[in-house]
């Protein structure tokens, strides 16, 4: 210790003074009386602790001395190294014991001293070798050396010296003193050895042939967690070890290696054992005891032993292996997971508990088994695919497939199976996943029944369209692309502004779900209602990654909500204007066009305004408790007391038609829209009524269906003349087409003796004259049809592609006059609800237009092409022709219109086909960017639902 | 000698009925239903008289008797009740056939013809 400066003593005296004033209270502060012995007790403390600071840095007058001192503080240091030291003991001449350190083990085994013994047999036993002169002598305070001889067991000499060091008090009394001992005794004090073995890692203790523990190294006591008093002299006997085998039964000391090695003189290696000995915990060690001939051993011999048999045991600390495998097999059987380990077959050799309670077998029956045992026939070929991966070197597989239980049902299983290569074994893992497959699925239908009744849109965290349905976009009339990252621009802000918008974020942020009814505009100024819920969607993190938003469609009910609002609105207004100032009420009643009643719950009036007056044609200025009902025309009472008990019962906005009796006796078409409003005090409420005279709309209406009427007697007219303008027309063509086989008849009879010879050819001519008369037959059948008057139509059910024949042949002659080939091509029959006749107009007309546009080219042909798309029939009458001009095709249908030269054609024709058409539910149309022209005539098919 | 009289029409019925009542002695009809082949066929033969149909789907009778070597006389056979045509048929013959008449008529050539040898 260096010497202590005179400048931090002086410091120490000034606090203790400064602290015996404080404790005698001279200067304590008068507030803080609260001083207490625990106070004074520690100011105590501090006091004594500065004192023998005080003490310890004073510095000693003589230089002796403080060699000595130096002497104790290297001694000292041995001591609490317990490393590699020459320290063997330390004798306390006032306690009167011995306090041994390791390498006295050495000096008691030279002395044939037990290593526990007392000081006072230490003194004893070395009387004749003037150990006990040199032990009195160094008790005295002398420094001095002793040299003992000593052999090996090999018979080599050794030295063995001694040297006592004197132990001094602060005070300079001798308390002890110190034994350094060297000895090259054994190889545990050759140096090399010595450094191995204190510092490998490896723990090592040396059992004499009583079995007691003479030699230990720094990593034995490391491992054991003891102390060199608690290892030392120790035997495996000793039940403080609290040994343990590995499944945690009692490992009894007989059975330690080290006794067993000395028993037998045979190696005992790589035997585990659990030692709690004075540690908290359990350390794990695995040890190898091999017995070698040594020092003899002072003490008694286990039973048996040659008394100079020693065993060196060496253990290594595999606590962390062990905890480690403990953890795993823990986990292995605890896991939720099915786990097994397989050979190269994928045969089990273990699998854990999950694995049987998922298949509901026992372990056994399952523990030899093939995989592929347990799978699903149908998944067994994509199963087997998948291991052969991990034949052919992948490291590990994942999928999933179903395997079977015990119980005959099947369980879907998400599987990672890896190879272990060096051993070639498998290992997998399997996780049951029935039951969230079966969320899955549901979750799926439930996604696609919502995606079949609502529209669904996804919205990033902006509240952009990110996709959505085509169902969504076909509803706004917009392409996906217009969509895409769109966000609440798609909805009419002018009706929900700024406070949708906060709300709908408001929502967003707190993660809640939003519901709203929006209006989004679609094409022609008109918007759709859609009733929105949008709600926040989570990532697996449980973070909102978006939102999803779905859409009702509501609009017919929004719309009848707001007429309703706006009607109520109406009245609303005027009855709160009403109630606010008697002026404005009394305005309202005397000017509006419109008549304002208010009705009692017997229908009653209560007040009525000039304008119902009028209405009703009166001048009677108080109709006060007339009944409602009087000035309803008969008829219409009954539906007018339904009407009012409604809106009573509802107490909803309601509207109705009915009519009135005008004083004058005319009838005044009204339409009344009506309120219920209770009384608050319970006495009867009021209907508050609004009626409004729709006379002249009436009229209005009566007149336009009286044209309309008018108008279709003028089309049936115009079509009849037409029918005649073309029958004319075709009258010409017709007298060829009936003579032709005319002439084979009369021509055929005229010769008809010449065959009487020869009967066959008599027969084939007969043939031919019936032949023909049946076409002139067919000819006059279709004239008749197509002539038929047309006042009133006859419908019923025909086969049209049978009309089209006829239409065909009807128009056969003018076909070969221009030289046109006319072609059905039908391979299909479909009936149609139609008048015949009309029909046959249609398509000779159209069939005749088509022949004349083929005038004079170079191809002509005409084709009558008829497909069906299940509900309706398709006519097109294509023609070899360049089309129409677009200039013409814009008004061919309109009536009198006509390319052909004056008296050729009545310019009705189109007009007509249309009207008739349209009066069959049918449609024509030119097709335009056809290669040819082609009208297409659509149809629908007769069904017997319809 | 008799006279060749080529007749053409597209029912075939008719074309076998035509010679069947006409076709005797002194008199050859040769009867075509196809008129390409019918208009060959006289460039060939040059026959003594063409009746020809007025409708017929690929042509007209004007059309074919257009087409024809000059000198030899067509007349035209048609049901048509007022038939207009802008080719000097030598006559129209009205169907159905009045027998008699068409036979004088051929027969007018026949006697033409053997009064000229």
């Amino acid at each position: 210790m260096a010497a202590i400066s005179k400048k931090y003593q002086d410091r120490i005296d000034t606090i203790l003074t400064k602290i015996d004033t404080l404790r005698d209270g001279n200067e304590l502060n008068p507030h803080s009386d609260v001083a207490t012995a625990v106070d004074r007790s520690k100011w105590e403390e501090v006091r004594n602790e500065l004192l023998s600071l005080k003490t310890s840095m004073t510095v000693p007058d003589q230089t002796e001395k403080t060699s000595q001192y130096i002497l104790h503080d290297v001694a000292k240091s041995h001591l609490e190294k317990s490393g590699y030291n020459l320290v063997a003991c330390y004798v306390d001449l006032e306690k009167n014991t011995l306090v041994k350190k390791k390498p006295f083990l050495s000096l008691s085994n030279h002395l044939h001293l037990s290593s526990n013994c007392t000081l006072q047999e230490f003194y004893e036993c070395g009387e004749s070798s003037g150990l006990k002169d040199f032990l009195q002598s160094a008790a005295n305070g002398k420094k001095q050396v002793l040299s003992l001889p000593s052999k090996s067991l090999n018979g080599e000499k050794l030295s063995f010296t001694l040297t006592s060091v004197p132990d001094y008090s602060l005070d300079d009394r001798l308390v002890g003193f110190y034994l350094l001992c060297e000895d090259t005794e054994s190889i545990f004090h050759d140096d090399s050895y010595r450094v191995v073995m204190e510092n490998m890692n490896d723990g090592l203790v040396v059992h004499e042939a009583s079995g007691r523990i003479v030699r230990f190294n720094n990593s034995a006591l490391r491992i054991l967690d003891l102390s060199e008093d608690q290892l030392l002299g120790k035997t495996s006997m000793d039940p403080q070890w609290g040994a343990i085998s590995e499944d945690g039964s009692d490992f009894p000391g007989e059975r330690h290696p080290a006794v067993v090695a000395l028993k037998t003189g045979m190696q005992v290696a790589n035997v585990l054992m659990g030692v709690k000995a004075y540690a908290k915990k359990v350390r794990w060690i695995q040890i190898t005891a091999t017995p070698f001939v040594g020092q003899k051993c002072a003490a008694a011999p286990l039973e048996g032993v040659p008394q100079n048999l020693n065993v060196i045991v060496t253990f290594t600390d595999v606590t962390d292996l062990i905890e480690a495998k403990e953890l795993l097999n823990r986990h292995f059987s605890v896991s939720p997971d099915m786990i097994f380990v397989g050979n190269s077959n994928l045969e089990f050799s273990s699998i854990n508990p999950s694995f049987a309670k998922v298949l509901k077998f026992k372990e056994d029956e399952i523990i030899g088994s093939e995989f592929l045992k347990f799978v699903h026939p149908i998944e067994y070929t994509q199963t087997r695919k998948e291991l052969k991966k991990l034949d052919e070197g992948t490291a590990a597989v994942e999928f999933s497939n179903r395997v079977s239980t015990s119980e005959g049902d099947w369980r879907e299983v998400s599987w990672l199976l890896k190879k272990d290569k060096r051993n070639d074994q498998v290992f997998g893992i399997g996780r049951d996943v029935t039951e969230s497959r079966k969320l899955e699925y549901g979750f799926r239908q439930l996604v696609l029944a919502l995606e079949e009744s609502a529209f669904v849109v996804s919205l990033d965290l902006k509240g952009r369209v990110i996709s959505c349905k085509d169902n969504f976009t076909e509803l706004l009339g917009l392409s996906p692309y217009d969509i895409q990252g769109e966000s609440m621009e798609l909805v009419r802000m002018d009706i929900h502004g700024e406070q949708a918008y906060k709300s709908f974020w408001e929502h967003m942020r707190g993660q809640k779900v939003w519901s709203s009814d929006l209006s989004f505009p679609v094409k022609a100024n008109s918007v759709v209602w859609l009733r929105t819920v949008v709600a926040p969607i989570y990532n697996k993190d449980r973070v909102v990654e978006s939102y999803l938003a779905i859409h009702f469609d509501i609009t017919s009910e929004k719309k009848v909500e707001i007429e309703n609002i706006s009607l109520k609105i109406g009245i609303e207004q005027a009855l709160k204007q009403a109630q606010e100032s008697q002026l404005a009420l009394q305005t309202v009643h005397e000017n509006a066009p419109i008549g304002i009643l208010e009705i009692n719950t017997e229908l009653r009036l209560i007040s009525v305004n000039p304008g119902m007056l009028n209405l009703l044609g009166t001048n009677k200025r108080d109709l006060s408790f007339a009944s409602l009902l009087d000035f309803v025309v008969e008829e219409d009472r009954s539906s007018a007391r339904e009407f009012f008990s409604q809106v009573k019962s509802d107490l909803s906005m309601r509207r109705c038609s009915l009519r009135f009796q005008h004083n004058s006796g005319e009838i005044v078409n009204g339409v009344v829209v009506s309120k219920f409003v209770p009384a608050a005090d319970k006495s009867e409420g009021r209907f508050y009524s609004v009626v409004e005279n729709v006379t002249a709309l009436v009229e209005a209406e009566k007149v336009l269906t009286q044209t309309r009427e008018i108008l279709d007697l003028e089309r049936l007219k115009s079509v009849r003349n037409a029918k005649l303008a073309s029958l004319g027309e075709m009258s010409a063509g017709i007298a060829h087409e009936i003579n032709n086989p005319l002439t084979i008849i009369t021509g055929n009879i005229s010769i008809i003796e010449k065959f009487i010879s020869d009967p066959e050819k008599l027969r084939s001519k007969l043939k031919v004259i019936d032949d023909s008369a049946a076409r002139i037959a067919r000819i006059v059948k279709g004239l008749k049809n197509f002539s038929r008057s047309s006042d009133t139509t006859e419908k019923n059910v025909f086969d049209l592609p049978g009309i089209l024949r006829e239409c065909v042949i009807l128009t056969e002659s003018k076909a070969r006059l221009e030289s046109t080939s006319v072609s059905l091509i039908c391979d299909l029959t479909a009936d149609v609800y139609c008048d015949e006749g009309e029909m046959e107009q249609v398509f000779v007309n159209l069939i005749s237009n088509a022949i004349d546009a083929t005038r004079g080219l170079e191809k002509r042909w005409v084709k009558v092409i008829v497909t069906s798309n299940g509900s309706q029939i398709i006519v097109q009458v294509q023609d070899s022709g360049q089309g129409i001009p677009e200039a013409v095709a814009a008004k061919i249908f309109q009536p009198f219109f006509t390319t052909k030269p004056v008296g050729k054609g009545t310019g009705l024709g189109l007009s007509i086909v249309k009207g008739i058409l349209a009066d069959h539910n049918a449609t024509i149309e030119l097709l335009a960017n056809h290669p040819c022209t082609c009208f297409e005539v659509v149809i629908p098919i007769y069904s017997r639902a319809s | 000698m008799g006279i060749r009289v080529v007749f053409v029409d597209d029912e075939p019925d008719i074309c076998e009925l035509v010679v069947d009542m006409f076709g005797e002695k002194d008199i050859l009809i040769e009867s075509f239903t196809d008129s390409e082949q019918a208009i060959k066929h006289i460039h060939e033969v040059m026959p003594d008289l063409v009746i020809v149909d007025f409708r017929m789907p690929e042509t007209t009778g004007e059309r074919l008797a257009a087409r024809l070597p000059a000198g030899i006389p067509v007349a035209c056979a048609s049901g048509d009740l007022n038939l207009e045509s802008k080719y000097p048929f030598v006559k129209i013959l009205k169907k159905p056939f009045e027998m008699e008449y068409i036979r004088e008529f051929i027969g007018s050539y026949l006697a033409a013809k053997k009064g000229n040898s």
